[in-house]
């Protein structure tokens, strides 16, 4: 549904997103990661005809976004960052607007309203003026925007973003809820939600994609090992040196500031974990807990994006 | 068409929500009731005077003393209101980020200007069509005022408002800032004004130049209407003033998308 094909843009020389490449089948939900000014908002500025990439392609629903851009914008749905409300006007006649002008026929317009209010729960304030609404409320307004046609492509920059817990967890059922019929991308530097609600995943930082796929494949084995979650009753000096020589461990680390705890960096083709128990339970230190740990995806995010995330320069 | 329309309504119900509309109606209505009474009370003034005088009497003429002077004055006035009422329509879309919904709509960007124009060209319609009140008055006071002549004048202030807003959607085009979009606008328009008195005083030796500059000035061409000449070349100057002025507004929203 969406092909982008080693996209860059740059800005007076200064590149903003470098050899981008992924693709999105229909009906899947891409979370797209990173740090703040790593190239986000401007990959899907692309991507709905905002403005013309440097260099590669992409395609939406089949059609190039630039050579065939008006059927490229009547099929995506976009919410900027700033959610383009005017203040000054209801809620109901702002989207009626928007029906209009992306080209929503007269006798549907009435319908599309009351489905887009009901979806982003809007219908209560309806009546009322924009610039009156909460910061929800107006998050909600976007997206209803750019819901109001029914593209078959969303394009969501940051849609959660300035919401409390409840409306995040709002926002992300309305998301789920698109999938299927739809085909969403949508930008985060918030882990758990893309965890919460994407298929697949882009990470991108400094303008460069640094890995992009399934959510699934993601989070299985990412670095070819396994890692172990150890808690004994009885800690001695013994337990770790034992731990170490292990047939089977390749590390141990102590596991915070919690006595007896320990993780184990363990090779994933024989397991272990029996052996494992066995011992600890033999030697008599009291084995509490033993869990395996799949990597999150904030472990994978923070060693591909470095810890301190912030990348300076490219706007965003 | 249907685009153009929606855009066209929008920007026209902009003004009525926000007290812009308001604003600029009431000042502009309280300057030309101003100038209306005094020239209708100078006129019946003469007029009363030189009664006796049939020579001077029959020099004296509604059309000329009142009308002429009005609808002059009328102009001056939206020198001065259109940069305000076109400094919004593109440099607030830029500002609070609604510019990134219209690009993005299936829309093409000269859709866009046009409709955006129409919608403040409906506005400075609406003003002088508020101000048809004027001649009006006279009516209701015994005057008969020549509708061919009040036709004319009434062409050449759609044609001059029409021209001033181009100039104004085209400031506002190129900055998100809404005042720099109206004194730029204000500089613009100005110079359009002003530039057929630099032409009057160019002297005999620069005579095709200061032609040229005469054939610019937007005062010089309105006059000619006010006079009750429909000139078919004033006409094309407006219209081809205002293709440009958009033309170029086009370019201008279009090219930012490369930046």
């Amino acid at each position: 549904m969406i092909e982008v094909d080693h996209l860059s843009k740059s800005f007076g020389g200064r590149p903003a997103v470098k050899d981008i490449s992924f693709r999105v089948e229909k009906g899947q939900i891409l979370g797209f990661l990173g740090p703040n000014g790593a190239g986000k908002t401007t990959t899907m500025r692309i991507l709905t005809c905002y403005m013309p990439a440097t260099s590669g392609t992409a395609r939406v629903a089949g059609f190039d976004v630039f050579s065939d851009s008006m059927e490229v914008r009547r099929r995506v749905g976009y919410l900027p960052e700033t959610p383009p409300l005017y203040d000054e006007m209801s809620v109901k006649s702002y989207l009626e607007f928007a029906a209009r002008l992306k080209g929503v026929a007269n006798r549907h317009i009435r319908a599309r309203i009351d489905t887009v209010a009901s979806q982003c729960g809007l219908t209560q304030v309806l009546p009322r003026v924009i610039g009156h609404l909460s910061r929800g409320f107006r998050q909600r307004v976007g997206l209803a925007q750019a819901l109001i046609n029914d593209p078959p492509v969303l394009i969501l920059d940051e849609p959660t973003i300035g919401l409390d817990p409840a409306q995040i967890v709002e926002i992300r059922q309305v998301i789920k809820s698109l999938a299927g019929d739809h085909t969403v991308i949508f930008s985060t530097h918030i882990l758990p939600e893309v965890t919460a609600t994407c298929h697949s995943v882009v990470i991108i930082n400094y303008g460069q994609a640094v890995i992009a796929g399934p959510l699934s494949e993601l989070a299985a084995g990412e670095s070819g090992s396994m890692k172990l979650h150890l808690q004994v009753a009885r800690d001695g000096d013994g337990v770790g040196r034992t731990l170490e020589s292990f047939p089977g461990v390749r590390g141990v680390s102590r596991d915070g500031a919690r006595a007896g705890a320990y993780r184990l960096t363990v090779d994933p083709t024989s397991d272990l974990r029996e052996r494992l128990a066995g011992h600890v339970v033999g030697s008599g230190w009291g084995l509490l807990e033993m869990t395996t740990v799949s990597p999150s995806l904030e472990d994978i995010y923070l060693s591909l994006t470095g810890s301190s995330g912030a990348a300076e320069g490219a706007s965003a | 068409m249907r685009n153009i329309l929606t855009l066209t309504r929008r920007e026209f119900g902009a003004y009525f929500v926000s007290p812009m509309a308001y604003v600029v109606l009431t000042c502009v209505l309280f300057l030309l009731g101003l100038f209306f009474y005094g020239m209708v009370e100078a006129y019946s003034r003469y007029a009363l005077q030189f009664a006796g005088n049939p020579a001077i009497a029959g020099q004296l003429n509604l059309h000329d003393f009142v009308i002429r002077g009005f609808y002059s004055t009328l102009g001056f006035i939206m020198l001065f209101v259109s940069p305000i009422l076109a400094m919004r329509i593109l440099a607030e879309e830029k500002k609070q980020g609604t510019a990134e919904m219209l690009l993005t709509s299936p829309v093409s960007t000269s859709q866009l200007v046009i409709g955006k124009y129409l919608g403040a060209l409906g506005f400075g319609l609406f003003i002088l069509l508020l101000s048809l009140q004027f001649p009006l008055f006279l009516v209701l006071m015994g005057a008969s005022p020549e509708s061919g002549s009040l036709a004319a004048a009434y062409l050449g202030a759609l044609l001059l408002v029409g021209a001033l807003l181009a100039i104004g959607i085209f400031c506002s085009s190129v900055t998100s800032s809404q005042i720099i979009a109206a004194v730029l606008a204000f500089v613009i328009s100005l110079f359009f004004w002003v530039v057929g008195f630099l032409g009057e005083i160019g002297g005999a030796g620069q005579s095709e130049y200061s032609e040229l500059l005469k054939a610019l000035s937007l005062n010089n061409r309105f006059d000619e209407f006010l006079k009750g000449v429909v000139d078919t070349g004033s006409v094309v100057f407006f219209l081809t003033f205002i293709a440009f002025g958009l033309f170029m507004t086009q370019r201008v929203v279009d090219s930012n998308r490369w930046r």
